[in-house]
């Protein structure tokens, strides 16, 4: 990866950068990544590795969406961007 | 510290600075936040300056096996415990995946990165250990299909359509007929008939890239989104990308509007161990 994420923008023959949003990074981040130690669940159980069934929050990931297209906060901005 | 790792730990360890400093097993609230794993050969004098998911505790790579675990110490009970739950709380899950997103970034910037899949947490060094050594073959199959490739972002969205009074003119069954039919369409995703031109834009993409994964599911309900994808492309092939990019834009007029975001982590590649 040779730089921070960027976001490039192009209708017809316009072109123009925009700023990464919070759902661009969501998209990727919680899109997948190495599943160790199989799946489930929790210490309580004495198993060693907390995996957590993203399927089971989608449902308000969804809704952030909603959040993060309208009033994403000034710091969570910055940083999506930074 | 306990040096558990064979000889293979123990070469990588010689290797790489900034390896971490353990805490005593006796320490019943210490985890281990796991964002990603790197191969000691290719990260030596890697380090992390982003702070880590809890946005105070250093990241500090753990030698296993041929490989590095890239970890923060977080509390068991203060922020490992409570994680299912937390994870529904839309402000924490956007500022626990910025965190996550700058450290594996920062990771994927300097050596050929595994990302770790969010929320992964081990509760002794021991049992990372273990795991990793477990699944070596298929991480090393990993690295070799992201080896020299960035991850990137692709979304088609239709582009606004003028403002016609609609509601004037259809009737409401006609008009809940419409929104099931949009609603449907949207859940099906990938069912519903693609345009032509996306078509073969999306057969374009997958011969050039190493492979090519169906988009996250944050965004599926984005308004206006007609087709999305996830692409492993070889560095070397970006240009020949954002040639097709532009052609795509330049041949599809005022249809439609295509985002490119990027480079990314390979997020959407590394998907097994289930």
């Amino acid at each position: 990866m040779a730089d921070k994420p960027s976001k490039v923008v192009q209708i017809a023959g316009q072109r123009r950068e925009e700023d990464v949003s919070l759902v661009d990074i969501l998209d990727h981040v919680l899109h997948a990544g190495v599943v160790l130690h199989g799946s489930v669940v929790i210490s309580l159980a004495g198993v060693d590795l907390i995996y957590l069934n993203l399927n089971a929050v989608l449902t308000s990931v969804e809704t952030a969406l909603r959040y993060a297209n309208k009033e994403l906060p000034a710091r969570s901005r910055k940083a999506a961007s930074s | 510290m306990a040096t558990r790792s064979k000889t293979g730990g123990q070469a990588a360890r010689a290797q790489a600075k900034n390896i971490a400093s353990i805490a005593p097993a006796a320490d019943r609230d210490t985890a281990f936040y796991l964002y990603g794993i790197t191969q000691a050969s290719d990260s030596a004098g890697a380090a992390v300056s982003q702070p880590g998911i809890d946005g105070s505790a250093p990241v500090k790579a753990i030698a296993c096996d041929s490989f590095l675990c890239w970890i923060s110490q977080v509390s068991r009970r203060g922020f490992a415990d409570p994680l299912q739950e937390r994870m529904e709380d839309i402000d924490w899950l956007a500022a626990a995946g910025l965190r996550h997103q700058r450290v594996v970034g920062e990771l994927a910037r300097q050596a050929a990165t595994l990302p770790a899949r969010f929320g992964t947490i081990f509760l002794s060094e021991e049992s990372l250990r273990k795991d990793i050594k477990a699944r070596r073959a298929e991480l090393n199959r990993s690295f070799r299909l992201i080896a020299s490739t960035d991850e990137w972002g692709v979304k088609i969205f239709r582009a606004p359509r003028p403002a016609v009074p609609r509601v004037a003119t259809v009737s409401g069954a006609d008009y809940l007929r419409r929104k099931a039919e949009e609603f449907s369409a949207r859940k099906e995703g990938g069912s519903r008939e693609l345009p032509a031109r996306i078509k073969s834009f999306a057969a374009e993409l997958k011969k050039m890239a190493r492979a090519v994964a169906p988009g996250g599911e944050v965004s599926r309900g984005q308004a206006d989104l007609e087709w999305q994808a996830a692409v492993l492309l070889p560095r070397k092939a970006k240009p020949r990308f954002d040639r097709a990019v532009r052609r795509f834009a330049q041949a599809s007029n005022q249809a439609y509007r295509i985002e490119v975001t990027g480079p990314w982590p390979p997020y959407s590649f590394v998907r097994h161990g289930r």
